[in-house]
């Protein structure tokens, strides 16, 4: 077990516009929330230019959402969140509950808060269309999801198959590629990814998560370097009746995830969504720029 | 075809016995018609071309038909449907409560989790805790064989048909008044003042102001919430015309921003908020959600009511009800809907087999509890697909149910509080207006002219210098060598035609700031146009003729029944600024292109006609008994301040519009204007009102029109 690592990280999101807008409103999901596996020292956002207003609230997820609005003329945006955090490892994730046995659970037999808090992230989410793609999930998993196996073990089998099965290609999609093109091209990137791991557990009546943070960018010696460093990352979580939720990442075949540090999380992309808004004034283009930056401070 | 009685056992309901032949239900299906058309006049979206601001208006609304006799429905079943329903309002209402609150629908498993999976569930409603979840509640109800009344639709996203309720029964009310009175039907009057004061209950504020936040004129059900609109005196608004700051909720007004404290939502859930996460489209208000969330505005319904309506919820709905509500509750509902029994006829379709009702009824809940409207419109089941829908009132015969007390409702004065948007409609639909007048009067002035001298309107050269009057006023290309009359003429009645089109398009958008007598004359227009366009005579003279009475009647409601207001001074201003420009248009055309080849009666023909269109030829010959002079004519159009039609005297008044609104930058142009008009330089004066017309969109109208989702990178 390694000891706990000291990160610091730096998101920066720009936009320009060709034209002058009146108004901006930005919804920011980028404050990380603290997890038995990591401590946040400190985080803060600024904007520029100086916003005319700023409002946070906890979303129905628990994650810290940020909006601030912007009512005088301006042509550009930016908004730039850094945090410090401490990781610590945990002991791995062990439960040989029969994934069949959970999704049985899942199903009907949860009450209390959990029927809440795990039930909501068993069924289909707007990023998530688990009933169009059963067929083609099913034809592509279905060794993953051999009757009697683990959940734990199943979730590790799902991992390791997609990052073994599917390529990572930074070119190939949009900011909404449809599942059924990733299924078919067999290429996608991270976000692509989680979507396709948690709609194959839902598929199979699991609850999942999907989730949204970083990773660190330097690869320890002799091992390649870690996907969707520098971007903002996204992985995945399943629910076990004896391990809680347990993170695993389908892009880099990681299950468990050591050094990965988790902003927020929800049902799909749509909940968690690093900087989105709206802005009012002329028709005008806009521009996008995105630079993240992770480094290890101890 | 007789009316008779029919009779469904224990349901209470049955048709007006109208004693009548089979012409006479044809005629009374008729005069429906024209009464509806009449009633919702100006509410009806036509198939309307661009706007002068270059949007283009939504697709025709496609209008409904009032079946000329209304169900009857007993007052002691509707008594006990009345307490059903609010009943049901009620456990509706305890459900939102505990699915977006204490979720011990969940936690108990009553619920399964993908009885919220789908979109209808709003997860930023979660929490919010509004004062009521259900301020308007609609629900379906057929009549089963056994004669048993059964829910088949619950509506509570934003329930829609009170505006068409009223509609149907003001149309009624005139087409067979003795019958109401004689069926001791329950009256509507009170309905408009009930939705409104339950509004008011959205929020706990000493007079609130209200607005209704409305999908645009391209939206199906446009004419039920306008109509409703105006009835309750509340502005109509589009998710432009408000803006969220400092988690307030605000009017952009020609006054400034004015606070809102209530908003009457007719969109739904998903689109109320394009902040929302997976909301939908462009036509809410960005932010409005973080104000709700601080309390300082109410929503009506409330964000987050619609997941009862939704399928994913359906199968469980009923043991979601009775949860909360362990009583059994007196209605049964079944979605799957058993067709309806009663069978009932319809007089315009003379000879067909009668068919079955599906009935609304609406739920009215405010402070001071429910009302149930006592009232209902019936959708008669289709026959096919091409017959527009057709609807029945139904009247309510002496209900017992005590009707609300009373309560002073506060007066908020929104005479000034238009919304920038409507202003610009009424400034350009001022402006689409005058234009058309003119060029109506030209053709007329065409048409009488070549009546009386057919022989020089043939030849090559008077034909020219029509085209190019033409071209210069309806700002078209002119014809290349036209070789007759015909094709001025032709190209000028398509003028008029689209340019009808645009004022009817601005008049659409704006219906609640013109009084109801102006929306008769607009749907008039509007009707006669579409006529025109059918039957290929755009040219007409009757159906120009026609036009011109429409619009004379349109400027003088617009002048005599309007309230002023700083959006009418802007209206104004637009009509006396078109009207300065297209006389220089005219001018500026006819009297410099007037040849020196000494064609005298070419000359004269020409001068009439400019005369004519300027609506001044009249006064010109009472004036001068003699022949046409272009130096006098320029006198009497430009210069002379007693002819209510000149240059001079639209500037006058432009002047003075310019003043009441404290605009001093328009003072000088129109100074300006009056100087290069003397100095008979149509060039300058022609530049001069194109950049006063930029100076006006500038000054007043410069909110921004169009809000748009930020690019986002996604996650690699």
């Amino acid at each position: 077990m390694t000891p706990s690592r000291r990160y610091r990280v730096l998101h920066r999101t720009e936009f320009h516009y060709s034209q002058a807008m009146t108004d901006g409103y930005t919804v920011a999901c980028l404050v990380p929330r603290p997890t038995p596996r990591q401590d946040v020292l400190s985080s803060s956002i600024r904007v520029e230019p100086e916003a005319s207003e700023l409002d946070s609230h906890l979303d129905a997820f628990g994650n810290l959402v940020s909006v601030f609005g912007w009512h005088e003329p301006h042509d550009h945006l930016v908004v730039v969140s850094e945090s410090e955090l401490e990781l610590r490892s945990l002991a791995a994730p062990s439960d040989d509950t029969p994934w069949d046995a959970v999704a049985d659970l899942s199903h009907t037999g949860l009450r209390g808060e959990e029927a809440i808090t795990v039930g909501s992230f068993t069924v289909p989410s707007p990023f998530v269309d688990v009933e169009q793609h059963s067929a083609a999930l099913r034809r592509r998993f279905d060794q993953v999801f051999e009757p009697g196996i683990g959940i734990v073990d199943a979730a590790r089998r799902l991992c390791t198959t997609i990052f073994r099965d599917f390529e990572f290609d930074p070119h190939f999609s949009e900011v909404s590629t449809p599942l059924a093109e990733v299924l078919d091209a067999g290429r996608g990137v991270c976000q692509d990814f989680a979507h396709l791991a948690v709609a194959a557990l839902r598929d199979r009546g699991l609850p999942a998560r999907y989730v949204s943070g970083y990773i660190e960018t330097l690869p320890p010696p002799g091992e390649p370097k870690l996907v969707g460093a520098d971007a903002s990352h996204a992985w995945c979580s399943v629910w076990t009746p004896a391990s809680g939720w347990v993170d695993f990442d389908p892009t880099n075949g990681h299950l468990p995830v050591d050094d990965h540090i988790t902003v927020a999380w929800g049902r799909d992309y749509g909940d968690v969504t690093p900087v989105r808004g709206v802005v009012i004034g002329p028709a005008a283009r806009q521009t996008l720029t995105v630079s993240v930056d992770v480094a290890r401070t101890d | 075809m007789e009316v008779a009685e029919t009779e469904v056992p224990a349901s209470g309901l049955s048709v007006l016995n109208i004693d009548s032949q089979s012409e006479n239900a044809e005629r009374l299906q008729l005069a429906s018609d024209r009464l509806l058309a009449s009633a919702g006049a100006g509410h009806r979206v036509h198939d309307l071309p661009i706007r002068a601001d270059g949007r283009r208006v939504g697709p025709a609304s496609h209008p409904w038909r009032l079946d000329p006799v209304p169900l009857l429905l007993n007052g002691s079943t509707f008594d006990w449907l009345a307490a059903a329903l609010e009943e049901r309002a009620d456990a509706l209402d305890a459900v939102l409560a505990d699915v977006y609150g204490a979720r011990r629908l969940l936690r108990e498993g009553v619920l399964p989790p993908t009885a919220l999976a789908d979109s209808a569930y709003r997860l930023a409603a979660v929490g919010s805790n509004p004062k009521r979840w259900l301020t308007v509640y609609a629900a379906d109800l057929v009549v089963d064989r056994h004669g048993r009344w059964v829910v088949v639709a619950d509506h509570t996203d934003q329930p829609s048909g009170l505006g068409s309720m009223l509609l149907a029964r003001e149309t009624l009310s005139r087409l067979l008044p003795d019958e109401l009175t004689r069926q001791s039907v329950a009256p509507l009057d009170e309905v408009p003042d009930r939705l409104r004061r339950a509004l008011s209950d959205a929020i706990d504020v000493e007079s609130p102001r209200l607005v209704t936040l409305s999908g645009g004129v391209g939206r199906s059900d446009f004419v039920d919430h306008s109509y409703l609109a105006v009835a309750m005196g509340l502005t109509l608004a589009e998710g432009a015309d408000l803006v969220v700051r400092r988690r307030r909720l605000w009017l952009r007004s020609l006054d400034g921003l004015e606070p809102i404290d209530v908003l009457y939502r007719r969109v739904g859930d998903r689109q109320v908020d394009p902040l929302d996460v997976d909301a939908e489209g462009v036509v809410g208000v960005p932010g409005v959600l973080q104000a709700v969330r601080a309390r300082t505005v109410g929503l009506a319904n409330a964000h987050g009511a619609g997941v009862i309506e939704s399928p994913a919820l359906a199968p469980f709905l009923e043991d979601a009800l009775s949860f909360v509500e362990p009583t059994r509750l007196a209605l049964v509902s079944d979605p799957h809907g058993p067709p309806p029994s009663a069978l009932f006829p319809v007089a315009s379709t003379i000879g067909s087999m009668p068919r079955g009702a599906m009935l609304r009824f609406f739920v009215v809940r405010g402070d001071a509890g429910s009302t149930v409207i006592p009232a209902g419109l019936a959708r008669l089941a289709s026959t096919g697909t091409t017959e527009a829908l057709v609807l029945k009132d139904v009247w309510v015969s002496s209900p017992t149910a005590a009707p609300m007390p009373s309560r002073r409702l506060p007066q908020v004065d929104f005479a000034r509080s238009v919304p920038t948007r409507a202003a610009a409609g009424l400034y350009w639909m001022n402006r689409a207006a005058e234009r058309a007048e003119t060029l109506g009067r030209l053709a007329g002035a065409i048409h009488r002219t070549v009546d009386s001298d057919p022989l020089w309107w043939s030849e090559a050269g008077s034909v020219a210098a029509m085209s190019r009057v033409v071209a210069a006023v309806s700002h078209t290309a002119g014809a290349d060598q036209p070789n007759s009359m015909e094709s001025p003429i032709n190209a000028l009645g398509h003028a008029f035609h689209a340019q009808i089109g645009s004022m009817l398009a601005e008049a659409a958008a704006v219906r609640d700031y013109l009084s109801l007598s102006n929306g008769r004359v607009l749907a008039h227009l509007a009707d006669a146009r579409d006529a025109a366009a059918r039957t290929a005579g755009v040219s007409d003279r009757e159906v120009i003729d026609g036009a011109l009475i429409d619009l004379a009647a349109v400027a003088g409601l617009w002048r005599e029944s309007t309230i002023r207001s700083p959006a009418w001074l802007l209206g104004d201003f637009g009509r006396r600024l078109e009207r300065a420009t297209v006389t220089f248009d005219l001018v500026g055309t006819v009297v410099d292109g007037l040849s020196s080849s000494g064609d005298e009666s070419g000359e004269q023909h020409q001068l009439a006609v400019l005369l004519a269109s300027l609506e001044s030829l009249v006064t010109y010959r009472r004036r001068h008994r003699s022949e046409i002079d272009p130096g006098r004519v320029l006198a009497l159009v430009v210069d002379d301040r007693t002819n209510p039609r000149s240059v001079a005297s639209a500037l006058e008044t432009m002047n003075r519009r310019a003043a009441e609104l404290e605009w001093t930058e328009a003072m000088e142009f129109s100074a300006d204007l009056m100087q290069a008009a003397r100095a008979r330089d149509w060039h300058e004066a022609r530049a001069l009102t194109h950049r006063l017309g930029l100076a006006v969109t500038e000054r007043w109208f410069s909110a921004p029109s169009t809000s748009a989702p930020l690019r986002s990178s996604g996650q690699g």
